[in-house]
């Protein structure tokens, strides 16, 4: 009982991961092409989180259950139910996104349905199919915040550079740079923040073994 | 005659340099800078793309009319696109299976990610958008898989320059990447003559 639980412990800390140190984006630079061009306004990052997260979990959970068939139904078949699964899911998604934001569609344009095909599904749905369904909700769960986190930061950065508002409204330090809407723009923003993510996770990972290393030192002086 | 000719390949060049699909879209950013297999993986892996795009912009182009008559087209368009890739791409596994099976067990993953990417979706969507008909939307998603090609040889350039540089630990690899992508993105703006708000 007592190693169940240790185990599922261990198995969260590993999903939560994904949120992190082995963020979709900023880490394993899956989803990028929606994260570098449709995200510089706040308002597209909501959207951009929301479509990607409708396709993205339960496309995660039908691989699952894909895993309990007979294994004679080829890798490339249960592919393609998972991308049949992603397209449907762009219909809900397009009209959830149309109730919050009525243009949302038009600023996004082809980035919102290129999310259906994002490559967290397909390099994730392979694996998906060796666990068991709730599992592959939690790790949809933990991709989608990681992804979230990614594009709101990388929105809400270049909308405030290239407009000087946040969602819209204008803010106290008002600069404005248009240019940082553009593209390349966005690859250097991903870049950076990406650069900026990784010096925290190593710094964290240096004061944990520090403060380690103290309670070590102490124990052994007691 | 030599006015279609020029306009194809003025079309070709466009897709290839101005608006190329990687720099000025992000369109298969992540195959390009993610996908193992070095650089002859890369080259086979947009060879396959090349060959997946120019057949979906085909199939797009000449199912538009049909789709277009549709009740709330704007909905279902994207499915329908998404539909096409998931049947081609069936069906060009099911021949492989049955006809090469040996090489279709190394490239598997490979094919998957060469249909299912945004490239072959771009080259559908934009090509339907731009209101081209069949043979300009041929040659505009053999000009999008080319573009491909040139972002693997560009990579490659920079990757050479990247490994002898002194980059700090924090940006080594995806980040230092993707400064770099956008650099020549930002190129390829001032090329086109992107105005920028005063």
């Amino acid at each position: 009982m007592q190693q169940e639980q240790n185990s599922v412990k261990k198995n969260l800390r590993k999903e939560l991961d994904l949120i992190f140190v082995k963020n979709p984006v900023w880490v394993t630079g899956l989803a990028l092409a929606p994260a570098v061009v449709g995200s510089f306004t706040v308002k597209n990052g909501v959207g951009l989180s929301l479509v990607f997260g409708m396709v993205t979990i339960p496309v995660l959970v039908v691989s699952s259950f894909l895993g309990m068939l007979p294994k004679k139904v080829p890798q490339y078949a249960r592919t393609a139910i998972c991308a049949v699964v992603a397209a449907l899911m762009l219909i809900p998604a397009r009209l959830l996104a149309g109730g919050i934001a009525p243009n949302l569609f038009d600023s996004l344009g082809m980035y919102f349905s290129v999310v259906a095909l994002n490559t967290v599904w397909i390099v994730r749905a392979p694996l998906c199919q060796e666990k068991k369904p709730q599992w592959a909700l939690w790790e949809g769960v933990c991709q989608t915040v990681g992804f979230s986190i990614c594009v709101l930061v990388v929105s809400a950065l270049r909308e405030w550079l290239a407009y000087g508002t946040f969602g819209g409204n204008s803010t106290v330090l008002s600069v404005k740079f248009p240019a940082v809407a553009y593209a390349f723009a966005g690859f250097i923003t991903v870049g950076v923040t990406a650069a900026v993510l990784r010096w925290c996770v190593d710094r964290s990972r240096d004061v944990v073994a520090s403060v380690r290393r103290q309670q070590k030192k102490w124990r052994t002086q007691r | 005659m030599n006015n279609t000719l020029i306009g194809i390949f003025s079309l070709l060049l466009t897709a290839l340099v101005l608006q190329n699909a990687v720099f000025s879209r992000a369109l298969d950013i992540t195959s390009l800078l993610v996908l193992p297999g070095g650089r002859k993986g890369l080259r086979q892996f947009g060879l396959i793309l090349t060959g997946i795009t120019t057949a979906a912009a085909l199939f797009a182009a000449l199912l538009n009319p049909l789709i277009s008559q549709w009740e709330n087209v704007q909905y279902l368009r994207p499915v329908v696109y998404v539909l096409i890739l998931t049947l081609l791409y069936g069906i060009v596994c099911f021949l492989l299976n049955w006809k090469k099976r040996d090489w279709f067990h190394d490239h598997s993953m490979l094919l998957t990610m060469a249909f299912f990417n945004c490239a072959a979706y771009g080259a559908m969507a934009l090509t339907v958008y731009s209101g081209f008909h069949w043979l300009e939307s041929t040659v505009y998603g053999l000009g999008i898989g080319l573009s491909f090609l040139l972002a693997v040889f560009l990579l490659e350039q920079g990757r050479r320059c990247m490994s002898i540089c002194n980059i700090p630990k924090a940006f080594r690899g995806l980040p230092a990447e993707l400064v770099y992508v956008g650099l020549i993105s930002l190129s390829l703006y001032g090329l086109v003559g992107h105005q920028l708000a005063a």
